[in-house]
């Protein structure tokens, strides 16, 4: 084999000096021709990237058709045919050295830009090709010389091998990109290098069977040419047989439409009464992002679309994704309100479950916007130098919008008052330690109170109050109950609206993250990360039981995830219930530990966290594949 | 001839090349040491025959065992065959020398010495392009390819087709005359058989893709008679019987074997015919029919 190579080598030396003279011109060239700006370092990278990107895959198609119509001649068969290899060998043996030559002239390329690319930064698409550069050189090598072989043209064959890398290249390609956004909702880790192997070997297996056919003069029959044809077609087949199967499996997936982006910090709808709390957390607004479908689910299945789905792209179309954000409240007359945006169009929606939404009018880019809930709810605006806010439902002429101050004073005054008159803050007394709601006082060791209403939450007992204190050292959070009691319930600093989060069932909670500890080993002379202590969590119960530094080894070590985090959801009589990464539901007594019950949720698009939404009944899971409802006792059903 | 003397055996062979079938189940067999001459007029798949035996083509049915191996399309049959093509081709860019080195390391028993005597023999300059040699001189470089490795078979296709008179005889009486003394067996088409009649041991016809006539060389060489006969008393062809030319009154024929000849003689077919032996020119052109 090896002086077959070098005769291949041999024969077509003369093309290959003047293509690799050609690469080398190019460093003299792209100096000349430089403009000022451009150092010679970045004229001359300019240049090896062109010879990279367009210029080794034209080259590519030279050689092998070249090749490949050279091996089909009688000229080369009268004259190497007769040794004592397999015809096949022979073909190899050019193929080869094509490669080789593909090879060196690379590596010149390379070897002239440093073996560096000359881009500091690469988009997901650039990645995906860089990803497939290889491989696309050797498929359209191989393609490009079975090709001209099979019609004893190199410009027939090439046109072919062009076509046939590119229809099996840009579904993977596209289908790479959405996996890169953790969208991996068909094994594509698998795929992509299966059809990659495939490809090569039916390349390889169609050059023998037309050796067969073509020298060896094989029997010719229908079955022998379809045989032929349908190898050279496999990997084009299967990477659009994946695409049909991406985008069938797409079309399933849903996801959580969220805010994603806020610009306020303080709103908490959640602090009003309990009964807008569970109203609002009992359904799901779900979005569909391969079809742009999104829609209300409650818990039974029952649906109303805010958006309905765009015209359904074919099987064999490249997929097309667009995420649609939005925000939901439950306004106090048992309406509901929506902020929703998707392809930067922002509206808003009202309505009901039961009755459907309509929608209300344009609203321009929702991450500058903020639903209020309340007495009088409406929307905050955040416009280039003033905050406005506009009362729901919108009047005859649309959205009454009102300045309420400027972007330097800020929006938490408003908002803290909006929060007193809508009965959901107190304020301090003047000794700054004595909080006043409705006749009601309660005093805070070591509390230097605010000067703006300090918003508390509606529970099942009445409105309490979460203050905490930094006395040095000492961190506190008092809790202020509505029997006119004041508690020191966490030694910590906790706070509504900043790091506390409340369940639709009423729990209140916050965590503590641990941070990641790297102790240095002499021995190795290295940092090593120490194992990472699981959160400790900070709970007022649904029923008003104050529990501190619950922790969650017993959660992580039975549902720990990578990358994943856990999030309290529920809390009833002695138990708790946590979700761990979107994967798990997993159930403790009142410490985190006793027994731990585990339950596996439906499975999520791989990596996304956030897919799992609360309810007062369960959780709503938006999964790859629809979208479930597992109630508190662990029992999953699909909803949709 | 025993199985085991066999060095060459094909049965059944048949090949088509789309809708034309060349061979139709051809059966063919060659004992040590014998030079067979195969007898076929253009097209009649005397090319093709060769190229199953070397393993370059694959036949649509039937077997060959060549040398103890069967072809499988690996080529291996080809290191112990001998070939010299119609029209032998070498790499251009390659001298004699070149072409003998590069050669020598896909046979395994190359003789690069007899190699190099050949080129002498054959007063072949070693240093020529290839590109650049003469046809005689290329087919010299065949014919010292195909028999620097010392093969036990050798098939020539047309081995002196375009060759001047001065190289044809170089060859035939110097070289194969020694590799026929060598004990090796060798398959010889040619359209002049006459040149090679004096090396052969068997004739086989190759005819509507099949042998149709198999016979000892020394048959044709001492059995075969030109009759003269009057037209009107003409014995029709048949078996062992061919019409050669018609002149005027006068029919020629070819008889073949004394017994035939004895045969018509005695039934009266002859009376006053002129016998005389058949030149084997003309004993291979009334095989051929032609």
């Amino acid at each position: 084999m090896k002086n077959l190579i070098k005769l291949q080598l041999r024969k077509s030396l003369l093309t290959f000096t003047v293509i690799l003279g050609a690469v080398l011109a190019a460093v003299p060239l792209a100096l000349a021709v430089k403009s000022k700006a451009m150092s010679a370092r970045e004229a001359v990278n300019l240049a090896m990237f062109y010879w990279a990107v367009a210029g080794i895959p034209l080259v590519t198609l030279i050689f092998s058709g070249i090749a490949g119509s050279e091996a089909a001649k009688e000229q080369a068969r009268s004259v190497e045919q007769p040794l004592p290899v397999s015809q096949y060998r022979l073909l190899l043996s050019s193929l080869t050295a094509v490669l080789l030559q593909l090879g060196a002239l690379g590596f010149a390329v390379a070897a002239v830009m440093g073996f560096s690319l000359p881009l500091e930064t690469l988009t997901r698409i650039q990645q995906e090709v860089l990803r497939f550069y290889l491989f696309a050189v050797i498929y359209l090598a191989l393609f490009g010389f079975t090709l001209s072989y099979a019609f004893r043209n190199g410009i027939a064959g090439g046109a072919l091998a062009i076509a046939a890398v590119s229809a099996t290249l840009f579904p993977l390609i596209s289908m790479g990109e959405f996996q890169q956004l953790s969208f991996e909702i068909i094994p594509l880790w698998l795929l992509k290098p299966a059809i990659a192997a495939m490809a090569l070997a039916c390349g390889a297996l169609a050059l023998k069977r037309l050796s067969g056919l073509a020298d060896r003069h094989v029997k010719r029959s229908a079955a022998a040419v379809s045989a032929v044809v349908l190898l050279l077609a496999v990997p084009s087949l299967c990477s659009y047989g994946s695409l049909a199967w991406f985008n069938l499996q797409g079309r399933k997936v849903t996801l959580p439409v969220t805010k994603g982006f806020s610009s306020f910090y303080g709103i908490d709808n959640s602090l009003y009464s309990s009964r807008d709390r569970r109203e609002a957390a009992n359904r799901i607004l779900v979005q569909k992002p391969f079809s742009g479908e999104a829609f209300y689910l409650d818990k039974d299945g029952n649906r109303s679309v805010i958006e309905p789905a765009g015209t359904e792209a074919g099987l064999f179309s490249l997929p097309n994704l667009s995420l649609a954000y939005g925000e939901t409240l439950a306004g106090p007359a048992g309406e509901t309100w929506v902020l929703y945006s998707r392809l930067g169009r922002g509206r808003l929606l009202g309505g009901s479950l039961k009755t459907g939404f309509t929608a209300l009018g344009e609203v321009g880019r929702i991450w500058s916007l903020g639903l209020l809930g309340g007495k009088e709810p409406g929307l905050l605006e955040r416009r280039e130098n003033d905050y406005y806010f506009a009362p729901l439902p919108p009047g005859k002429s649309g959205l009454d919008w009102k300045k309420v101050s400027s972007r330097t004073e800020g929006y938490l005054r408003f908002l803290g008052e909006k929060y007193r008159r809508d009965g959901v803050a107190a304020v301090f007394g003047k000794d700054g330690k004595t909080l006043e709601y409705r006749g009601k006082r309660w005093t805070i060791p070591g509390a230097e109170g605010r000067r703006l209403p300090e918003p508390g939450l509606e529970l099942a007992d009445g409105m309490n109050f979460f203050i905490p204190t930094e006395t040095g050292k000492d961190l506190a959070t008092w809790l202020c109950r509505p029997n006119g009691k004041t508690e020191l319930i966490w030694p910590e600093y906790f706070r509504l609206m900043q790091n506390l989060t409340v369940a639709p069932d009423g729990t209140v909670w916050g965590k503590k993250e641990t941070i990641q500890i790297l102790k240095f080993r002499a021995s190795t002379g290295v940092y090593s990360s120490l194992e990472q202590p699981a959160p400790v969590f900070y709970i007022l119960t649904a029923e008003g039981r104050a529990l501190s530094g619950i922790k969650t080894d017993q959660v992580v070590a039975k549902a720990g995830v990578e990358n994943g985090e856990i999030d309290l959801v529920h809390s009833a009589g002695d138990n708790l219930w946590f979700v761990s990464g979107s994967k798990y539901l997993v159930r403790t007594d009142l410490k985190g530990a006793g027994e731990v019950k585990v339950w596996k949720l439906p499975a999520v698009i791989r990596n996304r966290i956030k897919q799992v939404s609360p309810s007062a009944d369960g959780v709503f899971t938006a999964a790859a594949d629809g979208v479930y409802f597992t109630d508190w006792a662990g029992s999953t059903r699909k909803i949709h | 001839m025993k199985d085991n003397d066999a060095v060459l055996t094909c049965k059944g062979l048949v090949k088509s090349f789309g809708s034309k079938m060349v061979l139709a189940g051809l059966d063919l067999e060659a004992a040590h040491g014998q030079v067979i001459g195969i007898l076929g007029r253009n097209g009649s798949g005397k090319s093709t025959l060769f190229k199953l035996i070397l393993d370059l083509i694959s036949a649509d049915f039937g077997s060959i065992s060549a040398l103890g191996l069967t072809p499988d399309g690996s080529g291996r049959l080809r290191g112990l065959i001998g070939y010299v093509p119609e029209k032998p081709a070498f790499h251009g860019f390659m001298t004699v020398a070149d072409t003998l080195e590069f050669r020598s390391s896909f046979f395994p028993g190359w003789d690069k010495a007899k190699a190099a005597q050949l080129c002498k023999t054959l007063e072949l300059d070693t240093k020529a392009k290839a590109g650049d040699l003469s046809k005689g001189n290329t087919a010299k470089l065949a014919w010292i390819c195909a028999a620097a490795f010392n093969p036990q078979l050798l098939l020539l296709d047309e081995p002196t087709s375009g060759l001047d008179y001065l190289v044809r005889d170089h060859i035939l009486n110097g070289l194969v005359s020694e590799l026929t003394d060598g004990g090796i067996t060798i398959l010889i088409s040619n359209h002049r058989m006459g040149e090679v009649g004096g090396l052969l041991d068997r004739v086989c016809v190759l005819k509507d893709g099949r042998i149709s006539a198999d016979h000892q060389a020394d048959f044709i060489k001492t059995e075969t008679f030109k009759v003269s006969v009057r037209e009107e008393a003409r014995p029709a062809e048949e078996e062992g019987v061919r019409l050669i030319s018609r002149a005027g009154a006068v029919s020629e024929l070819a008889v073949f074997g004394k017994e035939k000849l004895e045969q018509l003689k005695s039934s009266g077919k002859l009376n006053g015919a002129e016998i005389e032996p058949l030149e084997l020119d003309a004993a291979f052109k009334a095989l051929l029919g032609e």
